[in-house]
């Protein structure tokens, strides 16, 4: 009944996403059903304790009776705080559970999501919407829905008790409860629009501020301080202003709720004193009325609450099932996914063309064969596209045109994890988690024994290393990987390869923070690392490239000379002779 | 190699100060940065709170009436009028209070939030941070909150305090005795409860660490995205993000369960409360001593002022809760005491806040000799750092830093410009000891390009200007000389192509030239590059060097100076980390860092000739570019030689 702000398909995807997320936790949802139905019976008990007690006071009584009713009032009204307490513990419990359930599967669906979709999300931006969106929607994911049907009985009730004592009463409240119910539906759909608006200047502002944060260094440097400070406090004057409208708008219902219960207070006691003079009433059955209006208040007020979690939640929700229902662009092989064979692969681009955009190709018509085992060096400017290709390999996109096969099984046929599992990828930029230093290598695969970790750590030469670190593999990491150079966090990005055993391994300008001195204690390792498996080096300097079979140039994202290195290297005028040759000039002519 | 642990846990100690500023005093320093504000807002408010006791006067009158107790002339029509007057009041105050509010504590939660920002922007921009970014954003959200709520609480306090005055009044009036048997197990458990509430804190602390955690592990992981994804570590991922979860779970649960205790206790006040009443009325009734109306007044006053007195208690909860908001805060100041959160400054909430104020190149910003000596800085954790070195750099010099990786060249860098705080040495500018090299260690004296420079989610040219006037600005110079000529044609909006993380992704090598473009175009004395090297290759990096000494030509012959201060005329001096040729042979004096100590000092020929640590890195490098050979000979006449250098260091690899 409350679910009328939001379009319907909107209250259907609500529907839907609450109950997927409930019905784990039926049995607890149960109990908190019998124990606020139990509230709502003592609840309703009271007034007409409280009548007897003023009718028994007013005839004369026997003051022990009078002492008795005050009595049973005491027990009936301290069960019922204690119902209510088990009901919140109990309905937060709940909401948790739901609540963290939704959290990690829209992270997990988030972290499949292509990398199109990445790009235009700020870490900051994705907090707004895995955490912030989620904990707005956990009014509605608890004992929402139990708390509404709640309500709705202990207004039949009371409208019901009403007509008992006399039906123009329950008539008049029927009538007044049906058109508070309908009018606020009206009022709740005033600020919706404005909440999204507020959250979404939150999230801009957040995400501005995780930027700079992250960025002090350059701002420092640059000496633009001044400047961050400017902006930022334009971005908090714009967000203020957007949420003291929506605020001024939250308060519609309020504002409607006060008029409801000076209407409510003037019917109760209007009708109260006209049946009472009519001397069709007591004036203990007046005071009975006029509680049970102040009874209505909770459920009517609580509704309206419950209204306004609504409207909050609406800005959520349909972010959040915006981001449920976006699919990753490249699809799953429609079938059965080919199967990528063991061992090294072979590497081969048919023709590929690719841009981020479609009409800004980044590579054109490239093609290449690498048989499996070999070793590609990958030579070519800035910007030339070498890091595109390494992306393409994972299927972090798919290209616009041409076909690229792994092992001769076409990437898109493939089970897009599956076909990663066998691809390995060493970047220059070595992202570490505020977690273990084995949580860092393993990436939170604990099926990792440590004897492997310490192996591939031990292969890699870098157990002394290890032995300097306070608590080994437990040894916190900080997110930035502050403290750790360049050439340390990289040796970490090659370790998270070893232990993955890929049958191709890229290794993307893998050498270029290594000083020389570094580059030889891994040498030993890369070396083991390419046995048995395909290599593609990607790198701008021609001494990185000194192990490969086979060598391609890449400029303006096209073949420029493709060859076995031997050849390219007897052949004077080829360019890859005439880069060793004659060095840097000729390139940049 | 060494140690690499976590900085975040040194500063997760709570209450590092000794004697932090109390909540109290900081909501009462908020408030005091808008009085006027706080008055209306508490006005508004209180209006709000005591005018429910209105409703309930009028009625016990219609009780009275009906039961004859009334004084004649009040018709039911009249008292129906008068619950319509104080409802419309209501509203409007209301209405007002909604709107002073939102603006009172969203200035108030800006100044906090400038007044930490600004400190974190002051601090050594390159020091270990005390948390994570995530959990450092979370703290400008949710911390912030905290203590705004805090204060905007105290505006509460004064409606809350006017209506238990004015209740306790009216019941008096009607009847003392019961009003005081009433009144008296109220108070002692509203004070019970409080003092209870502490207990909350110390679950609702872990509810917030948990919390933290989920909030900064989302945004490690989205930013770590593509080396999940390649790494398919995504279910792991979330197997530890459910981990992480699971323990928000329960100790929020906790923290329900405390809090909701302490609702049955004080819905048992209310109740308890009735029912002495109604105990206490039974005779008094019976006597005609105790109207219905004064049961139904009673009972209404007993409920709002437990609701009152509840109130009271979560006011006290937040300024419990702002206390940890406090230490986290201020543990982001680094070393401030936290009364430096609560400092008034400009905060611009009306209107467009202005330019902050140039920095004018003046006679000292000219650079004859820049030197540093013992400079010392060491990793907390790690111990790795630099130790004991010293350099100079004289005008126009081309200074270059090299070692093997993890010798500290970085560190060494970072130091000189003031971004890392120094823990021993001076550093002088023009012979004249500097007490606060970050300070003055900036634009337009030095601009620094670092090892993975980073750009910002906006417009090209914004981060390349970061608040430069454009007018005093010569982006497309500064464009051609980084070599970014290339890739700003293919940029679809030129100079406005929003970049960054939420625009176009720019390149390794990309970023790095646009980093150099970023420092060029401030001008500077002195031009720091952290291993360009390791995002360009060769040859544009050689053009880079070529292009800047070049333009310092074209410089002395223009004068150039669009800011009309002293023009600098010849070529800025540059410190360079790399261990490449082409810069080592241009370098009139060259730095050999290892293990975070100077190894040996001088030009390249020296160097080649005396240490061995420099011949092995100058082998290592075999085939990166031209080949060893070509020696020191190339290095020599700056700037006009520069091009030759190259090339005569070219041709001797062939």
């Amino acid at each position: 009944m409350t679910a009328t702000s939001v379009p319907a398909t909107s209250k259907h995807a609500l529907r839907d996403l609450v109950l997927r997320y409930l019905r784990p936790h039926a049995g607890r949802a149960a109990l908190l059903g019998v124990l606020l139905f139990g509230g709502i019976a003592l609840q309703l008990t009271i007034p007409q304790i409280l009548r007897r007690f003023i009718d028994s006071a007013g005839e004369g009584a026997p003051l022990e009776a009078l002492y008795q009713l005050a009595f049973i009032f005491l027990g009936v009204a301290l069960a019922y705080e204690g119902l209510m307490a088990a009901v919140t513990v109990l309905g937060q419990d709940v909401r948790w559970r739901a609540t963290n359930a939704l959290r990690a599967d829209l992270t997990r669906h988030c972290l499949r999501l292509d990398m199109s979709f990445h790009n235009s999300m700020t870490p900051g931006k994705m907090i707004e919407r895995v955490d912030g969106d989620v904990t707005a929607l956990s009014n509605l994911m608890s004992d929402y829905s139990l708390r509404v049907v709640g309500n709705v009985v202990l207004l039949f009730g009371v409208l019901v008790l009403l007509a008992r004592e006399d039906w123009r009463v329950g008539a008049a409240f029927a009538f007044f409860v049906v058109l508070t119910l309908l009018v606020q539906r009206r009022v709740v759909r005033f600020a919706v629009p404005e909440w999204k608006k507020a959250r979404e200047a939150d999230a801009e502002l957040f995400g501005y501020l995780e930027e700079r944060l992250a960025g002090t260094e350059d701002i420092r440097a640059a000496g633009a301080g001044g400047w961050i400070m400017q902006r930022f406090q334009d971005l908090m004057r714009t967000t203020m202003q957007i949420r003291r409208k929506a605020f001024l708008l939250g308060t519609s219902m309020w504002i409607s709720s006060i008029a409801f219960f000076t209407l409510g207070n003037i019917v109760a006691l209007g009708i109260g004193a006209w049946l009472f003079r009519e001397g069709s009433i007591t004036v203990g059955t007046v005071y009975l009325i006029f509680h049970y209006t102040e009874v209505l208040r909770r459920p009517l007020e609580q509704l309206t609450d419950q209204l306004e979690d609504f409207q909050r939640a609406a800005g959520g929700l349909e972010r959040v099932s915006e981001l449920l229902e976006r699919r990753p662009r490249l699809e799953a092989p429609s079938g059965r996914p080919a199967v990528i064979p063991e061992g090294a692969l072979s590497v081969a681009l048919d023709g590929v063309t690719f841009g981020y955009t479609a009409d800004e190709p980044v590579l054109r018509d490239v093609s290449m064969e690498l048989a499996p085992g070999r070793v590609l060096g990958l030579l070519g400017r800035t910007g030339s596209g070498k890091s595109t290709i390494a992306r393409l390999l994972f299927r972090l996109y798919d290209p616009q045109e041409g076909v690229i096969r792994l092992g001769g099984v076409d990437a898109r046929d493939a089970e897009i994890r599956a076909l990663r599992r066998r691809v390995g990828l060493v970047t220059q930029d070595v992202q570490l988690f505020n977690a273990s230093l084995r949580d860092n290598l393993t990436f939170f695969d604990r099926d990792v024994p440590d004897e492997r970790v310490l192996q591939v750590i031990d292969d890699l030469g870098l157990t002394e290393w290890l032995e300097t670190l306070p608590e080994g593999l437990d040894s916190e990491l900080s997110s930035g990987g502050d403290g750790l150079s360049a050439g340390e966090a990289q040796l970490l990005a090659f370790t998270r390869v070893f232990l993955r055993d890929p049958g191709i391994v890229v290794m993307d300008e893998a050498s270029s923070r290594l000083d020389p001195a570094t580059e030889q204690l891994i040498e030993r390792a890369v070396d083991r690392l390419l046995r048995g498996r395909t290599g593609i080096v990607i790198a701008h300097r021609l001494g990185t490239v000194e192990r490969a079979d086979e060598i391609l140039i890449l400029e303006h994202g096209e073949v420029r000379e493709y060859g076995a290195r031997a050849a390219l290297l007897a052949d004077p005028s080829s360019r890859f002779s005439e880069l060793l040759r004659t060095g840097i000039e000729e390139v940049l002519a | 190699m060494s140690a690499i642990r976590s900085h975040a846990i040194d500063f997760d100690r709570p209450g590092d100060e000794a004697r932090p500023m109390s909540t109290w005093t900081i909501a009462a320093r908020l408030s005091m940065f808008r009085p006027g504000m706080w008055v209306a807002n508490s006005v508004a408010w209180g209006m709000v709170w005591t005018l429910n006791l209105g409703v309930g006067y009028v009625i016990r009158l219609v009780f009275d009436r009906l039961t004859g107790q009334a004084p004649v002339g009040l018709t039911i029509p009249t008292l129906v009028a008068m619950l319509v007057g104080v409802a419309l009041v209501r509203v409007s105050a209301i209405i007002v209070g909604v709107i002073i509010n939102t603006t009172f504590l969203d200035t108030v939660r800006a100044l906090l939030r400038v007044n930490v920002l600004t400190r974190i922007l002051e601090r050594p921009g390159a020091a270990p941070k005390p948390e994570s970014t995530g959990k450092t954003v979370s703290r400008f959200r949710d911390d912030v909150d905290d203590i705004g709520w805090a204060t905007e609480w105290t505006v509460d306090l004064v409606g809350m305090f006017a209506l238990m005055l004015t209740a306790l009044v009216i019941m008096a009036r009607i009847d003392a005795q019961i009003t005081a048997v009433v009144f008296a197990p109220l108070l002692i458990v509203a004070f019970i409860v409080n003092v209870l509430r502490s207990k909350l804190e110390h679950y609702r602390l872990q509810s917030r660490t948990a919390s933290a955690k989920v909030v900064g592990f989302v945004a490690e992981s989205f930013g770590a995205i593509q080396a999940i994804k390649v790494a398919t570590a995504e279910d792991d991922v979330i197997d530890h993000f459910d981990g992480l979860n699971e323990v928000r779970r329960v100790t929020a649960l906790k923290d329900t369960l405390l809090s909701s205790m302490l609702n049955v206790l004080f819905g048992s006040v209310f109740n308890i409360g009735t029912g002495l009443i109604l105990l206490m009325a039974a005779t008094r009734m019976q006597a005609g001593a105790f109207s219905v109306g004064d049961f139904a007044l009673f009972v209404l006053y007993l409920g709002l002022v437990t609701d009152a007195t509840f109130a009271f208690g979560n006011v006290m909860a937040r300024h419990k809760q702002a206390a940890v908001a406090r230490d986290r805060l201020t543990r982001l100041l680094d070393g401030l005491p936290s009364s430096a959160l609560v400092q008034h400054r400009p905060v611009y909430m009306s209107g467009p806040a202005p330019a902050p104020p140039r920095r004018v190149r003046t006679a000292q910003d000219r650079l004859e000799v820049l030197e540093a000596r013992d400079l010392t800085w060491r990793y907390p954790d790690s111990g790795r750092g630099i130790e004991g070195v010293s350099l100079r750099i004289p005008r126009g010099g081309f200074v270059v830093v090299t070692g093997r990786v993890g010798s500290g060249k970085t560190t060494l860098v970072r130091a000189l410009l003031g971004l890392l705080p120094l823990q021993r040495g001076e550093i002088l500018w023009n012979g004249q000891i500097l007490d606060a090299p970050a300070e003055v260690l900036t634009p337009p004296r030095c601009a620094y390009a670092g090892q993975v420079p980073r750009l910002f989610s906006d417009t090209l040219r914004d981060n390349l200007l970061m608040g430069v006037p454009e007018a005093e600005a010569d982006l497309d110079r500064a464009l051609h000389t980084a070599v970014f000529g290339r890739d700003l044609a293919a940029l679809e909006d030129g100079l406005d192509t929003l970049i960054g993380p939420r625009g176009v992704k720019l390149s390794g090598g990309q970023l790095q030239r646009a980093a150099a473009a970023r420092a060029l175009v401030r001008e500077p004395e002195l031009l720091v590059f952290d291993d360009l090297s390791s995002a360009l290759d060769v040859e544009t990096e050689a053009t880079l060097w070529e292009r800047l000494f070049d333009r310092s030509r074209e410089d002395s012959a223009e004068a150039f100076s669009a800011d009309g201060l002293p023009p600098r005329t010849d070529a800025p001096a540059c410190l360079v980390v790399s261990h490449r040729h082409t810069a080592l042979k241009r370098a009139d004096h060259i730095v050999l860092l290892k293990d975070g100590r100077v190894e040996a000092q001088g030009d390249l020929g020296t160097l080649l000739a005396t240490s061995e640590e420099m011949r092995r890195l100058w082998e290592g490098d075999l085939g990166d570019e031209d080949g060893p050979g070509g020696g020191g000979q190339g290095r020599n006449g700056r700037p006009g030689a520069a091009r030759n250098s190259v090339a005569v260091g070219g041709g001797g690899g062939a």
